[in-house]
């Protein structure tokens, strides 16, 4: 152990200021007393005293240039000086933008979704989705937006299908749209087809039995009183569309399922099933609720990858435990609600789809300014940030 | 160390902060060796000691505004230590710069020969370049804040006030960070121990009595 262990922290501070001359008058006459009665404080004095010279004698560097600072340069830094902050608070404030959008546009409750744009628009103007199909009691719902398929169709120059697998929808378009849903039995971001003129994915235990395709022609638009019946089902109970779809829910799942036609069944029996380019489409305008499936249903007949999380947020796209869209931002999303299934519902059915659907599947039912502005403000705070550094640094 | 002011340093820093250019660089003469030697000490490396004092005066031309009174060279030492531990942790990103002594080929001596040398007597003496080396490397091995108080009082010779200002912090914090520093400089240095020159010996213990 050394001599410097035995001695406290307080001592040495004691030392130090006796040393450096800190002390009062009283406390440097009591240290003066202690040193002559302890050798072992007188020496540790001296060897602070010893290091001090030490250190006292390094030599002086002297300065390698004058420091001064000339006119431009003071002028430099004044001004480096004035967008700097700026910098900084422009990068945050962009930061706090981006933030704030992205989590208003996640976070928005469905009331604050229906859009002026829609509701405003003439009425042969919105689109607007049927489907002419038996349902089962507690089949799913949906509605849509749509419009006349012939003239969607003569706009995109695509066709759209919309096929069931046994009560599973899935919908084909002629051009990939990227899935979040599954195959087969998607909904409105999980599209079965994704290559042109192809058929909806299938589900992997669907019985082809029952398989069948109609494509539905082009129809007239819907008169205005029951686009206002559609929208009203977004803020309307389910149970009203629940009621409207059971009330409609005709004929039989068996008389649909008992006559599948040849060609469509080798269609959907093809490795690669693609519709045929020939089959002529019927016109069925017939504005009711399209089915969409349950989440348990569409796992059953394997249309969902089972690992797919059950609940997932979409972005602008949110749906509750039951696998239904009960949200959408900024602008509205299709409402619909989905019911159980009954897995031996054998309906097939193809339906023209809409530029809606086509769009919100493409963006997530994002409006334009808002795909722009997210990445444009990133761009921006990542930019002033890095200018701000940039500044500091230098 | 410092240079004497050739002027009513009220006076300067006064027309510094109404924009005056000259009184500005007045000040920084003033107190440019001492903020050089003061980085030097603390960084142990002369380039990097210019770039600290020369970002401390940018600094302080930017910040001048922000003096309120007090000990001006307080004020300042403070610019300059956070512009050194500001160039030390730029510095720690980069490769490090080695603080050991090095040999005449330029490599660092990891166990300098002089520390070890068995036949090295008492009275042996070290020349002042590597006294100087020895202290310096047993400054690099302070925690910052301990290095920090110990250069300005025992090698720059500032009082307990100057520095406890310049620290931002209470006089007793000084004192025990300075009595802390010295103890480890005492226990690094004992390596050196008989090594240090006679002319480094206490002369007479009544010294400062």
């Amino acid at each position: 152990m050394t001599r410097q262990d035995l001695i406290s922290t307080s001592e040495m501070e004691l030392i130090g200021a006796y040393m450096d001359g800190a002390l009062s008058e009283k406390e440097r006459a009591d240290f003066s007393a202690r040193l002559q009665a302890e050798p072992q404080l007188r020496a540790l004095l001296t060897e602070q005293r010893q290091l001090r010279k030490v250190y006292r004698s390094l030599p002086v560097r002297k300065v390698p240039r004058n420091f001064t600072l000339t006119t431009l340069e003071a002028r430099q830094i004044k001004r480096k000086g004035l967008w700097a902050p700026v910098f900084g608070y422009g990068s945050l404030a962009s930061m706090l933008m981006l933030v704030t959008l992205f989590f208003s546009g996640m976070l928005m409750p469905p009331a604050a979704a229906p859009s002026a744009d829609l509701a405003a628009a003439p009425a042969e103007s919105i689109p607007m989705a049927v489907k002419e199909a038996p349902m089962a009691p507690e089949a799913a719902t949906m509605s849509l937006p749509a419009e006349s398929s012939a003239a969607l169709e003569a706009e995109t120059g695509t066709k759209i299908y919309m096929i069931n697998w046994k009560g599973v929808p899935g919908f084909g378009t002629a051009h990939s749209t990227g899935g979040l849903r599954g195959m087969g039995g998607g909904m409105l971001t999980g599209i079965g087809g994704g290559r042109d003129a192809a058929a909806p994915a299938m589900p992997a235990s669907s019985n082809l039995q029952h398989a069948t395709a109609n494509i539905l022609g082009p129809r007239p638009a819907l008169p205005a009183e029951d686009l206002d019946a559609i929208f009203s089902a977004q803020a309307a109970p389910e149970t009203e569309l629940s009621t409207r779809s059971s009330a409609e829910a005709a004929p039989a799942p068996e008389e649909l399922s008992s006559e599948p036609a040849p060609e469509e069944l080798s269609a959907a029996l093809a490795p690669e099933p693609t519709m045929p380019a020939d089959l002529e489409p019927t016109i069925t305008p017939i504005p009711e609720p399209l089915p969409l499936p349950t989440e348990a249903a569409a796992l059953e007949q394997g249309s969902m990858p089972a690992n797919f999380p059950a609940h997932p947020i979409i972005f602008g796209l949110r749906l509750d435990e039951g696998g239904q869209v009960i949200g959408s931002s900024p602008s509205p999303a299709p409402v619909f609600t989905a019911a159980p299934l009954t897995a031996s519902e054998p309906v097939t059915e193809a339906l023209p789809q809409t530029a809606a659907l086509e769009a919100s599947n493409e963006s997530a039912g994002f409006p334009a300014w808002y795909m722009v502005a997210l990445p444009a403000l990133g761009l921006l705070s990542l930019l002033l940030g890095g200018l701000w550094l940039f500044l500091r640094k230098h | 160390m410092q240079q004497k002011l050739t002027m009513d340093e009220a006076q300067t820093i006064s027309r510094a902060l109404e924009g005056d250019l000259d009184a500005f660089n007045l000040l920084v003469l003033s107190y440019q060796e001492l903020a050089y030697n003061t980085a030097y000490r603390i960084m142990a490396d002369p380039a990097a000691a210019e770039d600290a004092t020369q970002e401390a005066v940018i600094s302080m031309y930017r910040k001048l505004r922000s003096y309120r009174g007090g000990s001006f060279k307080s004020w300042f030492l403070r610019i300059v230590t956070n512009a050194c531990y500001d160039e030390l942790r730029r510095q720690k990103r980069r490769p490090s710069v080695a603080l050991e002594p090095e040999t005449d080929d330029g490599e660092t001596m990891e166990s300098p020969s002089w520390l070890e040398d068995p036949d090295a007597g008492p009275e042996e003496r070290m020349s002042d370049r590597q006294v100087e080396a020895a202290v310096q490397h047993c400054i690099q091995g302070l925690e910052d804040k301990f290095r920090t108080v110990l250069v300005l009082v025992d090698i720059t010779g500032q009082d307990y006030e100057t520095v406890a200002a310049a620290i931002d912090c209470p006089m007793g914090t000084v004192k025990s960070r300075l009595a802390r520093a010295r103890a480890k400089m005492q226990e690094c240095l004992r390596g050196f121990g008989e090594l240090l020159p006679a002319k480094f010996r206490l002369e007479t213990e009544d010294e400062n009595d």
